[in-house]
């Protein structure tokens, strides 16, 4: 019984890194937020997965800002034909 | 006065944003010909919509929005998230054998995250980084990309996400956490600590 509850407070790497996402989100709740507090105290590997989550997702903007005003990829000149014509004969 | 405002111009559409959609839609879908698919109906719903377009939006924005619509819609005619529940179970224990000692349920030694050195803003923008995030979403499980691409490049909601793939809000937390430990380990390999 008392490893049980001892299970259901203190979280595992897993649990906690779970949690750490939905705390990112603003959808954890108190007690989440308590258990992953205590987690994050002892644990340095979690405290680096919640630092790096938020990096990626920083990156995450950054990757689309950069397709946004330079785009990386080129259509190949057939393909923008093609559409272009679908768009004229549309258009009639 | 809106200086943004605009009027469309469909005869320029191909020449402006045809790399632009492209590109994007290639990050979210990786095959060629599909993201060229997804460009073509782009731009021909817009067409035929283009009464629609409200003076004020800009051009690009709106097309991006079509896109995104185009790609959603193009996850969901292929079922990717057909029985997710199962898979999830299915698949968990692999997952785990990777990640989490199966009995403590802490970092695996070798899969605990390490320091990384920082990243400067230039080399989010070089087109190698940007490789290295095309391989990393490419290598994730199909069923993982949709909602992870969601998330990750269109910053949507977590209650828009569920509704769009019709999923519970509990298998949105594991996608979302299986997806970031895996993108996490892949460009802590192959950028941060290389």
């Amino acid at each position: 019984m008392k490893i049980y509850l001892f299970k259901k407070t203190v979280l595992d790497c897993k649990q906690a890194t779970l949690l750490s996402l939905k705390k990112e989100e603003g959808k954890a709740s108190i007690s989440e937020r308590v258990k992953l507090f205590y987690h994050l105290l002892y644990c340095i590997y979690c405290r680096r997965f919640v630092k790096q989550s938020s990096i990626i997702n920083h990156i995450g903007k950054a990757v689309v800002n950069k397709i946004f005003t330079h785009p990386p990829h080129i259509l190949s000149t057939k393909a923008k034909e093609v559409i272009q014509q679908q768009i004229d004969n549309s258009g009639q | 006065m809106n200086l943004d405002e605009e009027i469309l111009k469909p005869a320029d559409w191909v020449k402006t944003y045809a790399d632009y959609l492209y590109s994007l839609a290639l990050i979210k879908v990786s095959s060629k010909e599909t993201a060229e698919d997804l460009v073509q109906e782009t731009f021909l719903s817009a067409f035929k919509a283009k009464d629609s377009f409200k003076n004020g939006s800009s051009e690009k924005t709106w097309l991006t929005a079509i896109l995104k619509n185009k790609i959603i819609d193009h996850y969901r005619k292929r079922d990717v998230l057909k029985e997710v529940t199962s898979y999830i179970s299915d698949t968990e224990k692999g997952f785990d054998e990777h990640f989490f000692n199966e009995h403590d349920g802490h970092w695996l030694m070798d899969a605990g995250p390490m320091a990384w050195k920082e990243l400067a803003d230039a080399k989010v923008n070089s087109n190698e980084f940007n490789k290295i995030i095309h391989y990393c979403i490419q290598k994730m499980p199909t069923k993982l990309v949709p909602v992870f691409v969601a998330k990750f490049l269109d910053e949507a909601e977590a209650e828009f996400i569920c509704k769009e793939f019709n999923i519970t809000s509990s298998n949105y937390w594991v996608i979302i956490h299986r997806a970031k430990v895996l993108i996490r380990s892949c460009l802590e390999k192959n950028w941060f600590l290389s």
